[in-house]
């Protein structure tokens, strides 16, 4: 059977615009939320977010395509160039061939959406320039990145909610494990911080008005974030004959669905896609060392998802080292799976665990590891990253350390 | 609103459009030889429409594929706008004309 590794990363996150930074970032136990400054807030009962900062489109795409590109596919497709730059991948015909696009989006376009409604519903502007469906389509990320790179292989978007960006980089896996592709451009963006969807958010009451604490007990819901990570999947044999750095490999993807509730969690769906993982990557649930958690911070999700992880990992459980980098990084929705794959894949590569930051207090129900407020040194031969989505949709990625 | 004739203006928008100097663009210059595609060219159609406050119908922008045609567009456009018509009912009219006399000629060659 194919393998399939990974040999190339990009990140735009609220703790870093680069691979360098947001690793730097999680291993200090560094959050990157804050007062939102993007938007006005002072109507709100939350006001704080994890924002990407000091990014500037104008000094990363020319002025024609950046008129194209939301801030979402702004995101994405500056990672995809960072992965591309990073990979050292050389596109040729031959290659460009046999690779594809394949990135996760809840929103897409969504603040180009916002200014168009807002100039139409509040300002009666009825002439708007053609530009807002190319713009805010969930896809603009894959076709951009198709279309500067030259891509013809299988190129789509999956929309799943917080889920989008394991369904994304699972598929994208198997595409290339089953021989369909020999290469991808996988990963995802989101860029949600707009009025109308900072409103939605907080009619939900989920959204904490203090900080991220996963798994603490004083827990009092999420933080939005945003941003965007791209990795270059390969086939391992071509990855090898080229002299690629291999960061890790990626072993397995299991999905199930709660069947449930459209945003209260169920256990058993969550076990289900850890197991499943597990078996399509071949590992005995002994062999994970750590587990990147969905981690949100709600009441809900952390409990539950303690109780999938001692469901499908029996005894084990006490000994896996299990975080939530949302701590950090914030939930940017449909990146989130992507942002915390990055996460996964360099504690693997690096040694170190990140840890769940503004920790306070043990929850009983939360009775795991969770690396409390310090990132760990600790080398794991392979890894989970969950993702729980509303709606109950379960995607789970299963990395390996890869040694040659 | 600057200053100037129809074809003055209507050159100005190209050329702030393209990010060119006026000097560059003639009455015969093509969307394609300023390397427009279809979708810079519904943004170049907006920019016209925003410049004189005008609605284009859909089957006008079809017809406009050069300053030329663009100018004498928008002359049309001014001219019913001045006459109290509304240009996107008489494209609608002019096109159910269109439909009725094509199924009279297939109906006459049957």
């Amino acid at each position: 059977m194919r393998r399939v590794v990974i040999t190339g990363m990009g990140v735009i996150s609220p703790i870093g615009n680069d691979v360098d930074a947001f690793w730097s970032s999680l291993q200090a136990g560094r959050s990157g939320i804050g007062p939102i400054e993007k938007v006005d807030v002072s109507y709100l009962r939350f006001k704080n977010a994890a924002e990407v900062r000091n990014f500037d489109p104008t000094a990363i795409f020319d002025e024609k395509l950046l008129f194209w590109l939301d801030p979402f596919a702004q995101y994405g497709v500056a990672a995809a160039r960072q992965a591309l730059a990073d990979s050292g991948l050389e596109l040729t015909d031959a290659v460009k061939d046999r690779t594809g696009v394949i990135t996760g989006s809840c929103l897409g376009g969504k603040i180009t959406e916002d200014e168009l409604y807002k100039k139409l519903y509040a300002e009666g502007i009825r002439r708007q320039p053609p530009v807002a469906i190319p713009k805010a389509m969930s896809n603009a990320v894959a076709s951009q990145v198709s279309m500067e790179f030259g891509l013809t292989g299988a190129t789509f978007t999956t929309s799943t909610a917080c889920a989008s960006a394991n369904h994304a980089m699972g598929q994208a896996f198997w595409l290339i494990r089953q021989g369909t592709l020999d290469a991808a451009f996988a990963g995802a963006s989101e860029a949600p911080i707009c009025t109308g969807s900072l409103h939605a958010w907080e009619t939900m009451r989920v959204v904490s008005a203090d900080t991220c604490r996963p798994f603490s007990k004083d827990r009092s819901g999420m933080i939005l974030g945003e941003g965007g990570a791209m990795f270059v999947f390969e086939e391992l044999e071509a990855a090898k004959t080229r002299g690629a750095k291999i960061y890790a490999e990626i072993v397995g993807f299991g999905m199930s669905a709660d069947a449930h509730h459209l945003t209260m969690p169920a256990s058993a769906g969550a076990s289900k896609a850890m197991r499943l993982a597990l078996e399509d990557a071949n590992l005995a649930p002994e062999q994970i060392g750590y587990i990147n958690a969905h981690g949100t911070a709600t009441q809900a999700n952390d409990s539950n998802e303690c109780r999938a992880i001692r469901d499908t990992f029996g005894p084990h459980a006490d000994k896996l080292a299990v975080s939530s980098t949302k701590s950090m990084t914030g939930h940017s929705l449909g990146a989130a799976g992507a942002i915390e794959a990055a996460a996964t894949i360099l504690a693997i590569k690096n040694e170190i665990l990140p840890p769940t930051a503004n920790f306070n207090v043990p929850d009983p129900e939360c009775d795991l590891d969770v690396i409390p407020n310090q990132s760990r040194p600790q080398a794991v031969d392979a890894a989970l990253s969950n993702s729980f989505a509303f709606g109950g949709l379960n995607a789970v990625l299963a990395f390996r350390r890869f040694d040659g | 609103m600057s200053e100037g004739t129809v074809a003055d203006r209507v050159i100005k928008v190209f050329a702030d459009f393209k990010k060119v100097p006026r000097e560059e663009i003639t009455m015969d210059t093509t969307f394609e030889e300023l390397g427009l595609d279809s979708l810079d060219g519904l943004n170049l159609i907006f920019e016209l429409e925003e410049e004189f406050d005008l609605v284009v119908p859909d089957n006008k922008v079809q017809e406009m594929k050069s300053v030329r045609q663009a100018v004498e567009g928008i002359e049309t456009l001014l001219d019913m706008k001045a006459k109290g018509i509304d240009p996107v009912a008489a494209a609608a009219e002019e096109f159910a004309a269109q439909q009725a006399k094509q199924k009279d000629e297939k109906d006459a060659a049957s």
